[in-house]
């Protein structure tokens, strides 16, 4: 179990953020989270921990400025390192062709992000219950 | 004009050969003429030489000239048949000739009684062969005149003839350049309109995508400050609902209820402006038949709680996409049964037939020669005022208020768009004495 992982948060909407932020409060969320606003820090943020290797669940909202989801997705999975971390996209976007790719670029998971504030409740207790507490993950040598 | 031309040219070349038939027998009579006169001169020889040698040796040219002269004569006759001034003086060559044989006849019978020569019997006969020549000549020299009119009549008809066929050739010429001009303009004109017509086409598919891209980028963005306020009224509902008053409570539920109704209004644009363009879709053959039974077991609850009656007739198979035209049906099947009577059964009938495209009302001039697929679906619910019939097919609009018939009412602008995405028409029609609703579908068969 990788009950001690750190789950990485990338959006680049602040209100998404904060609603991200209360839900993790309302479900007592108990890993260390680190929230990012773009790409860049998610890279920077894996580069700074690589020996520590303690990132084990990274949520990744696909249009963002400068680094979209995308770019991050195709380098974290084509990266020998990263590339066992899961990568849950949780996205605006619906739409069959982002869905498509995003599998096509190796994610893990691709989620629509739920209208309604206890949608998103459940969405994020499950993301938790499921990749921290139940999934079995190689361990880094 | 062209015509004009022609027939002065034709008339030309046909008088031309007439002077070239009248040039021949003007020398055919020169030449029977020279003959007459020759063969009077062998004839003569004859007889003066029987007269020196009384030889009958020299008979025999001067009897078969004699009989020769006669055929000579009846010859120039013919020919001269038709010239009155000619025939005269080949009367009076005959009469001279005539007598000129007399006496000769006469020197050889003198001859041969008297045993001598008659010596005034051959002044006589010269002074008419003199004679006979003299018109003989005045024959000729009348036929030499002739002959150099009617050479001088084809000269100037030669040039004329020229003159006329340049004409000719000029005119056909202009005629050409003219018409080869105006098929020229004409042509310029229609690639100018079929330009024209592409311009305006590649501007129309342009607008189109823009409008498609415009819908669905719209929606799109709409629903990510939508979601937030549904969001945030929930969570202020969840954490702070206990503090809330009674009154505040009711707002926040508003708000949510409006929200959630946009959220809908959205997904229903997004569905619309997904179906506009089914350029990029696989076009099947689709079996109509299995699209109905697809349809009528996804409402199979709805239709035995409304406890309604669908009978259908032998669907053809047309060519489109699949996924539009179970939206189609389903579509027309719920509003069916959504817009049915309270206290009637709900009796839907789905007929078939194969019409001309001159049926449809509105169809263009073009389609009147096709043959379409109508599909027609009857109910007996509440229908509609016949001032509606093409209202009711614009995005949003609905007839009655969201508390009595819920929906947004973007389905049976959906319904025409994909019918028109296939290239038909759907209408409604109001029947006298009918009660509820009836949509024609005509597909291009």
């Amino acid at each position: 179990m990788n009950r001690n992982v750190r789950v990485i948060i990338c959006d680049d909407d602040e209100d998404d953020l904060f609603l991200i932020k209360s839900v993790l409060e309302d479900i007592q969320f108990k890993n260390q989270t680190v929230f990012l606003k773009n790409g860049f820090e998610v890279m920077e943020t894996l580069q700074k921990n690589d020996r520590d290797a303690t990132v084990g669940l990274i949520l990744l909202d696909l249009n963002m400025p400068k680094m979209d989801g995308r770019e991050v997705l195709k380098a974290i999975k084509s990266n020998p390192d990263y590339c066992r971390i899961p990568v849950v996209i949780l996205t605006t976007s619906g739409s069959p062709q982002d869905i498509e790719q995003c599998y096509a670029l190796g994610a893990n998971c691709f989620i629509s992000k739920p209208s309604s504030y206890d949608g998103l409740n459940d969405v994020i207790a499950t993301l938790s219950k499921f990749w921290i507490d139940l999934c079995h993950l190689p361990v880094r040598s | 004009m062209l015509s004009f031309l022609s027939l002065i040219t034709y008339n030309n070349l046909r008088d031309m050969s007439q002077r070239n038939a009248d040039v021949t027998h003007t020398y055919r009579v020169r030449f029977k003429n020279k003959d007459l006169i020759k063969t009077l001169i062998d004839v003569e020889t004859g007889q003066r030489g029987y007269l020196l040698t009384e030889d009958d040796i020299f008979l025999e040219p001067y009897l078969q000239g004699k009989t020769k002269i006669g055929l000579i004569q009846s010859e120039l006759r013919v020919l001269l048949n038709d010239n009155n001034q000619q025939s005269k003086r080949l009367n009076k060559l005959d009469e001279l000739i005539a007598r000129k044989l007399i006496i000769m006849e006469n020197g050889i019978k003198n001859l041969k009684k008297n045993r001598t020569i008659d010596t005034l019997n051959l002044y006589l006969g010269k002074i008419y062969m003199d004679k006979i020549r003299s018109f003989s000549e005045q024959i000729d020299d009348e036929e030499i005149l002739l002959l150099k009119y009617r050479n001088d009549l084809q000269q100037s008809a030669d040039t004329s003839i020229t003159y006329y066929l340049f004409g000719l050739s000029g005119v056909s010429l202009a005629f050409l350049l003219v018409f080869f001009r105006l098929l020229y303009l004409e042509l310029k004109r229609r690639i100018g309109f079929q330009n024209t017509l592409e311009n305006k086409l590649a501007e129309l598919e342009r607008t189109n995508a823009e409008l498609e891209q415009f819908a669905h980028i719209t929606s799109h963005d709409l629903q990510e400050p939508l979601r937030k306020i549904r969001a945030f009224s929930e969570r202020l509902n969840a954490k702070q609902g206990d503090q809330l008053s009674e009154d505040a409570k009711a707002n926040i539920k508003k708000i949510n209820q409006s929200a959630s109704r946009m959220q809908q209004l959205i997904n229903d644009l997004l569905a619309f402006s997904r179906v506009t363009n089914i350029k990029d879709y696989k076009h099947d053959d689709i079996n109509l038949n299995e699209i109905i039974k697809e349809s009528l077991e996804d409402f199979s609850e709805y239709i035995s709680q409304k406890d309604a009656t669908i009978i259908t007739d032998k669907l053809p198979i047309i060519k489109g996409v699949r996924v539009q035209f179970v939206q189609l049906f389903n579509n027309l099947l719920s509003n069916s049964l959504k817009y049915s009577r309270q206290e009637i059964r709900p009796l839907i009938k789905i007929q078939y037939k194969q019409v001309s495209g001159s049926e449809i009302p509105n169809a263009g001039i073009l389609q009147k020669e096709n043959l379409y697929h109508r599909l027609t679906f009857i109910d007996n619910g509440i229908g509609f005022e016949e001032q509606y019939s093409e209202k009711i097919f614009t995005i949003f609009q609905r007839l009655h208020n969201k508390n009595e018939y819920e929906g947004t009412g973007i389905g049976l602008a959906l319904c025409r768009r994909i019918v028109t995405n296939h290239n038909g028409y759907i209408l409604t029609e109001v029947k006298k004495g009918h009660i509820g609703a009836i949509f024609h579908i005509y597909l291009p068969s």
